[in-house]
């Protein structure tokens, strides 16, 4: 559960605040409810497809219920959406590094220790990557916390006025970007097989628990920063959750001011977790569909091709961000809800089951 | 005719010695080497358990004797016992005490006074052994390999004529270090006791506090050369068996290969899962108590011979940050103490990266007030943030081990003297700031309140690449190196237990004693990684409360 909360976090709170105001404007957080209910079914969707084959990853399955060839090209859409997923947190991450941080430091030297962490991690396995996110996760959520505390008493409510102006169409629009993003849970469906057997049957109330508490995290921010700011700003800023950190001013503790430091420790472990989640859900899904024993051999190659693409498949931020908003969630939806839910109905339609032997975890 | 008697006796005595130097003759002739030889002749117990002892007490005196040919302080005592039957005793002066041999072995035996007569051959073994000697501890022994290894440990052993047995006996007289409070772990409130450099006194101090027939020990015997004796400590039903086995195939494995083992360091870098880690691998120390602690968690405790520090395995992170006397204070107290402890950990890993990293790339995180001070105290210095850091570091690090090294009286005049150089002069030549001499001296101390000397060490060693990061990638370059660290941390594993255990993988009731401490009373439970057959430390309501009251 702590997993899949870190991954989706990570960048969500960077981009929802400003993506969904841009919408919905000052009913930004009425996008996130239906973005969450969204969400929740997916991960439902994807739940459910998981545990019917518990002892497979959905690129093992996926020939076997849509047939060998239409099911190794779905099985490649999917190698392919992960490390898409991996490359695109990549090149936000640095952007983001490049713009609030180290503004003069090239963005491959940030790209390239970012990577190199996620490969050290790759090595080390799972086990150990979901150690390291224990301990970080909650941590996490309580520097957001403190952040959006610090400047509570700055929130206007009379920016969240007048409700639904442009009726609901804008509130919609501002809910898609965040719940695709809520939908990156669908990674479950290459970690099922490394799931405790008994853990499995709990994996849908922790799933859909988690979406939850990322929808009450999300929505803090949303309501801060449409708050502090006002629509209008929240829509323009880059990063509304580091301006939100860097605003935190408190004139007795001039040590507690700006918070972005906090932010930064934190939002880094955050996108190094997501990053090396798809690398990883990727580099196994093609070892799987090319039928290696060991993912391990593809690590590096694997990790200069994402480096190199995240690096030449956009130009600069101002197309990074409106590709987030207007192209990335339609295509990770595609893969998320309408590739998985039709993989789900045509198992169940075909009363397909997972072959003998192959159940259980490990 | 009294007189006539002791004629007979007098020259039976003559006879019997004289017959024996012919013995010891014929044996020695037969085994004689040359000087050559004996000096590249040389023993190991493997070869040695092989060799049986022989029915005829001259040869077994031969054997040893070529044995033991230029071993210091070798000494065979021959003599009759009840002035008829040869016999002999095989001790190392200086380890045994002689007062002990003459009294206990020597005396009861040649004044033999019984009226039943001696046996000679069978039988005789077992009147020595149960009316004649009068030590505690006697065993027998069958193998050349036994009999040296007692008599190199302090023993002495019997030989007897036409016996292919031997009596081994401790008598062991050599000079040890009394019990003193424990140097690298004291506390305000707690036993004072620590383990001394004999393993003899520290099973005993354990056993003090463990008076249960459940606490076990399996000996190993390490080293060659050194020939170490290794006890492995644990509670039968607390212990994990599996760990039990893992740690025993660990030890194996090095028993014979290795030369020597001076030090349980020795000992914790041949069993470390994690090989090439700077990190510590299992717990180290003097205190009895805080083994006796380990042991009731169902951990495994090793002590050796000739040092004081005893190990424990498996352990998590979190026990090189608690202190025995988290225990034994009030633990309102004993919470807050961790806290700050948990603190100066990450002060002193990363407090001097985060100085270089935020006064070269991050400027404006500063308030404004402390960003001018910063900058003021800045000017002038002739050097990058990071590269002055890194010097004054290292002049802190040179007057530390410094002061270690030195005699004590040489060692403070060095730090005075050190201390006013680094702390006042270079500032004034404008070497350095005054921020710069601060963080390092906060560092320094800091890395002082972390209980665990190992873990201190290693702070201070993966300190200095994270400055060098701060300096290259700013608060960025920081946070990877401590996310590599943690990356890495997570990792390892002591005989297969998680080193986060408690934290990730996640177990709340551990949580109870990690950075809090939890009443004994709440402490239900036996940490749960640890304990799988055996949770439950205590009964659950022993939370104390008015009679009769809720």
């Amino acid at each position: 559960m702590n997993y899949a909360i870190s991954i989706v976090l990570a960048t969500a709170i960077l981009f929802v605040p400003s993506i969904t105001a841009e919408h919905a404007r000052q009913d930004a957080w009425l996008s996130l409810p239906l973005a969450s209910a969204f969400g929740a079914l997916v991960t439902y969707i994807a739940v459910r497809l998981a545990l019917r084959f518990p002892g497979e990853t959905v690129v093992q399955y996926t020939p076997r219920v849509l047939g060998p060839v239409i099911g190794k090209l779905v099985g490649f859409i999917y190698v392919y959406y992960y490390l898409f997923v991996a490359y695109f947190v990549q090149r936000e991450f640095s952007e983001l590094m490049n713009a609030a941080y180290l503004e003069r430091t090239p963005m491959i030297v940030i790209i390239i220790v970012l990577t190199a962490l996620a490969v050290y991690l790759l090595y080390q396995g799972l086990e150990v990557l979901c150690r390291v996110n224990t301990v970080v996760l909650w941590s996490m959520i309580g520097a957001i916390f403190l952040i959006v505390m610090f400047g509570i008493k700055e929130v206007r409510l009379e920016e969240f006025l007048p409700v639904l102006d442009n009726g609901p169409g804008p509130v919609i629009l501002g809910a898609v970007a965040p719940g695709s993003w809520f939908g990156e849970t669908t990674v479950i469906l290459m970690l099922m097989p490394f799931i405790l057997a008994t853990d499995q049957p709990r994996m849908v109330k922790f799933n859909l628990l988690a979406v939850l508490i990322l929808f009450l995290v999300l929505q803090m921010i949303v309501v801060a920063a449409v708050g502090q700011f006002g629509a209008e700003q929240a829509a323009t800023k880059l990063f509304p959750t580091l301006a939100l950190a860097r605003h935190v001013d408190i004139p007795e503790l001039p040590i507690f001011s700006r918070q972005d430091a906090v932010f930064m420790v934190f939002w880094v472990a955050g996108m190094l977790f997501k990053l090396t989640t798809f690398f990883y859900a990727g580099t196994l899904a093609l070892a799987q569909w090319l039928n290696l024993k060991d993912y391990r051999p593809l690590i590096l190659p694997l990790a200069v091709v994402i480096t190199a693409l995240s690096f030449h498949a956009w130009i600069d931020i101002a197309e990074l961000k409106s590709f987030s908003g207007e192209v990335f969630p339609f295509a990770i939806s595609f893969v998320q809800f309408f590739l998985t839910g039709l993989i789900l109905a045509v198992a169940v339609f075909r009363g397909i089951r997972p072959q003998p032997g192959k159940g259980g975890g490990t | 005719m009294p007189k006539r008697k002791r004629r007979l006796v007098t020259r039976r005595l003559s006879e019997i010695l004289r017959e024996a130097q012919q013995k010891r003759n014929a044996a020695e002739d037969e085994s004689t080497v040359s000087a050559d030889e004996a000096v590249n002749e040389t023993y190991h117990y493997d070869q040695l358990d092989q060799m049986p002892l022989s029915a005829s007490l001259a040869q077994n005196i031969a054997v040893l004797k070529r044995v033991f040919v230029d071993s210091p302080g070798f000494n065979v005592r021959e003599f009759l016992i009840a002035g008829k039957i040869p016999a002999a005793a095989a001790f190392v002066e200086g380890m045994v005490d002689t007062l002990l041999v003459s009294a206990n072995i020597l005396r009861p035996l040649m004044h033999y006074t019984r009226d039943e007569p001696v046996p000679q051959g069978k039988g005789l073994l077992e009147i020595v052994q149960f009316a004649g000697i009068t030590t505690a501890a006697v065993r027998t022994r069958d193998t050349i390999g036994e009999i040296v290894r007692d008599v190199l440990e302090g023993g002495v052993v019997l030989l007897l004529d036409q016996e292919s047995r031997a009596l081994s006996t401790e008598v062991a007289g050599f000079q040890t270090r009394s019990i003193e409070e424990p140097v690298s772990e004291s506390v305000v409130r707690g036993p004072r006791e620590g383990f001394t450099e004999s393993l003899a006194d520290g099973l005993s101090l354990v056993q003090r506090r463990l008076k249960s027939p459940n606490l076990a020990v399996e000996n190993h015997f390490l080293g060659r050369e050194t020939h170490t004796q290794v006890s492995v400590l644990y509670i039968k039903g607390l212990v994990n068996p599996e760990h039990l086995a893992e740690l025993n195939r660990r030890l194996k494995r090095i028993s014979n290969n290795i030369d020597g083992v001076l030090e349980s360091s020795y000992l914790e870098e041949m069993i470390a899962d994690q090989p090439l880690s700077p990190f510590p691998q299992a717990l180290n120390t003097e205190r009895p108590d805080r083994v006796a602690a380990a042991l009731l968690e169902g951990r495994i405790a090793i002590l050796l011979e000739n040092t004081p520090f005893a190990l424990v395995v498996p352990f998590e992170f979190q026990a090189l940050m608690h202190a025995s006397e988290d225990y034994y204070q009030n633990y309102w107290f004993a919470t807050a103490i961790r806290i700050l402890r948990y603190v100066s950990l990450i002060i002193a890993l990363i407090g001097p990266a985060v100085y270089v990293a935020i006064t070269t790339f991050h400027q404006e995180m500063l308030p404004e007030a402390l960003l001018f001070q910063v900058v003021a105290a800045r000017q002038g210095v002739p050097f990058p943030a990071v590269i002055e850091m890194l010097l004054i570091d290292y002049a802190f690090e040179l007057l530390r081990e410094a002061g270690i090294r030195l005699p004590r009286p040489v060692g403070q005049a060095v730090s005075i003297i050190g201390a006013l150089v680094i702390g006042q002069a270079a500032i004034q030549a404008g070497l350095t700031s005054p921020l710069a001499v601060i963080i390092v001296a906060i560092t320094g101390i800091a890395s002082f309140v972390v209980p665990a000397f190992s873990m201190a060490f290693t702070l201070r060693l993966i300190r200095f690449p994270l400055t060098i990061l701060g300096g290259i990638l700013g608060l960025y370059g920081v946070i990877a190196g401590v996310l590599a660290i943690v990356i890495h941390m997570a990792g390892l594993r002591t005989l297969g237990l998680p080193y986060f255990g408690g934290f990730a993988p996640q177990h709340v009731s551990d949580l109870k004693d990690s950075i809090v401490r939890f009443p004994w009373w709440a402490m239900r439970g036996r940490p749960h990684e640890l304990s799988k057959r055996n949770q439950q430390r205590q009964t659950p309501d022993l939370k104390p409360r008015p009679e009769g009251g809720r």
